[in-house]
């Protein structure tokens, strides 16, 4: 699961997602994501949402490495049964991120690694508005399993976010634990880099109820 | 103040939340604000100090604790002469880290580097301890940490103490030869200091 391309370990060790529309009809199974993150995501909804630093403190090293050989083997079918018991919340926000960071093609692909920035930068989109139009046409022409990791992630942070007074984890503070895992570039390395990468994240969990996406 | 006989340069490391910028920001602006930002990166801070009648500059780099910037931050390690590794006494966690971070220093940065543990969070109440001064203190010893302090940021405890006895046992390996000035062991010389070129054993420091 680890270091696999997403649409691969999504083949075997997938949770899946559900929503409700706007007429109150539930859609379950509407989409799949990795095991691995459901299960984090989950428990952290439930656990984490008043933790302070949230995502910020690492968990330990060794229950972390003990936690990804549970998601990484098929005898221990992917982690489905771990129950949480022993391991703290930031065992569980550390591999969760471990996960996006291992991804050979992060969440949102190299491919369109650019294309995102430049809607940050781009003197162009001066609105609001443009941009969030601008990335609705990138997030659209997202692999699909890409575009509803992505969406299961932003939902998740801006859930977080609206809690922020307790956690202290702010949408900015937020976008910069997860953009490496999200937007990041092998060969972009500077703290100058990373800082454009964290504004988009910071954008798009801001206004991503504004977003749609295709299920 | 543009005079001085040495740059010395710094890093700081440790666990994510440990409060790695709070001290830096503690030690060269004297505040503290608990409800600072996540460190991106690498960010860094000067300060001067005076050793032995010497003007000093420190140049610290303070690091991201995150798992998620390791690879931007090891690049920093290199000529660094002093390296605070920091953890939280309130977290027992950071302190069982603190033997991964050591094996980080020790593998980037230079052989002669200054190893400084330093216990963060000692303003918090007595019950919160979860790592006593007794057991750091044993395991600097054991792993040959130069030196080992309780700080707080927050009070400014010990803060002071921490960046200038550093600098003091830095400047005593510069004065033994241990040190040479070159860029791999994090110690310039600077501008006042032309005249005493002939200190500098270039080539001196072997990798």
């Amino acid at each position: 699961v680890f270091g696999v391309p997403l649409v691969v370990s999504i083949s075997y060790a997938r949770g899946t997602i559900g929503y409700q529309d706007a007429d109150q009809v539930n859609h379950q199974r509407a989409a799949a994501i990795p095991l691995v993150v459901s299960k984090c995501g989950s428990y952290l909804k439930r656990n984490g949402l008043e933790t302070e630093g949230i995502f910020r403190l690492s968990g330990s090293t060794k229950r972390v490495n003990t936690l990804q050989q549970i998601f990484d083997s098929a005898q221990d079918s992917y982690g489905l049964h771990h129950t949480w018991k022993n391991y703290t919340v930031h065992d569980a926000g550390s591999i969760l991120r471990r996960y996006f960071l291992r991804l050979p093609d992060p969440v949102i692909p190299v491919a369109f690694y650019q294309r995102f920035r430049d809607v940050m930068n781009d003197s162009m989109y001066d609105k609001t508005s443009q941009r969030i139009d601008a990335f609705q046409t990138l997030i659209c022409q997202l692999p699909t399993a890409h575009q509803h990791l992505l969406f299961y992630v932003l939902d998740m942070l801006r859930f977080f976010a609206t809690n922020a007074s307790v956690t202290r984890m702010d949408a900015a503070n937020l976008a910069a634990v997860f953009s490496p895992g999200l937007l990041s570039h092998p060969q972009h390395n500077s703290p100058v880099q990373y800082m454009i990468s964290q504004r988009v994240i910071e954008f798009l969990i801001e206004y991503q109820y504004l977003f749609t996406m295709d299920l | 103040m543009s005079s001085y006989n040495y740059i010395i340069k710094y890093i700081i490391v440790g666990d994510s939340g440990v409060g790695k910028s709070c001290l830096l920001i503690q030690f060269t602006d004297k505040r503290f604000n608990a409800g600072r930002e996540l460190t991106i990166g690498v960010e860094f801070g000067t300060r001067f100090i005076s050793v032995d009648d010497k003007q000093i500059k420190l140049q610290i780099w303070d690091t991201a604790g995150q798992e998620s910037f390791r690879s931007i931050t090891q690049s920093y390690y290199r000529g660094a002469a002093g390296a605070l590794l920091v953890y939280d006494i309130s977290r027992r966690e950071s302190f069982e880290h603190i033997s991964t971070w050591l094996a980080d220093v020790r593998r980037h940065a230079n052989p002669h580097t200054t190893i400084v543990l330093v216990g963060n969070k000692s303003d918090l109440d007595e019950s919160k301890r979860q790592v006593t001064s007794e057991e750091a203190e044993r395991f600097a010893k054991e792993n040959g940490i130069a030196l080992f302090l309780e700080t707080s940021a927050k009070s400014a405890s010990n803060v002071e103490e921490v960046f200038v006895k550093t600098a003091e046992n830095v400047y005593e390996k510069i004065k033994s030869g241990e040190f040479t000035s070159n860029e791999t062991s994090g110690i310039r010389l600077g501008p006042v200091q032309k005249s005493s070129l002939s200190e500098e054993t270039q080539g001196g420091a072997c990798c």
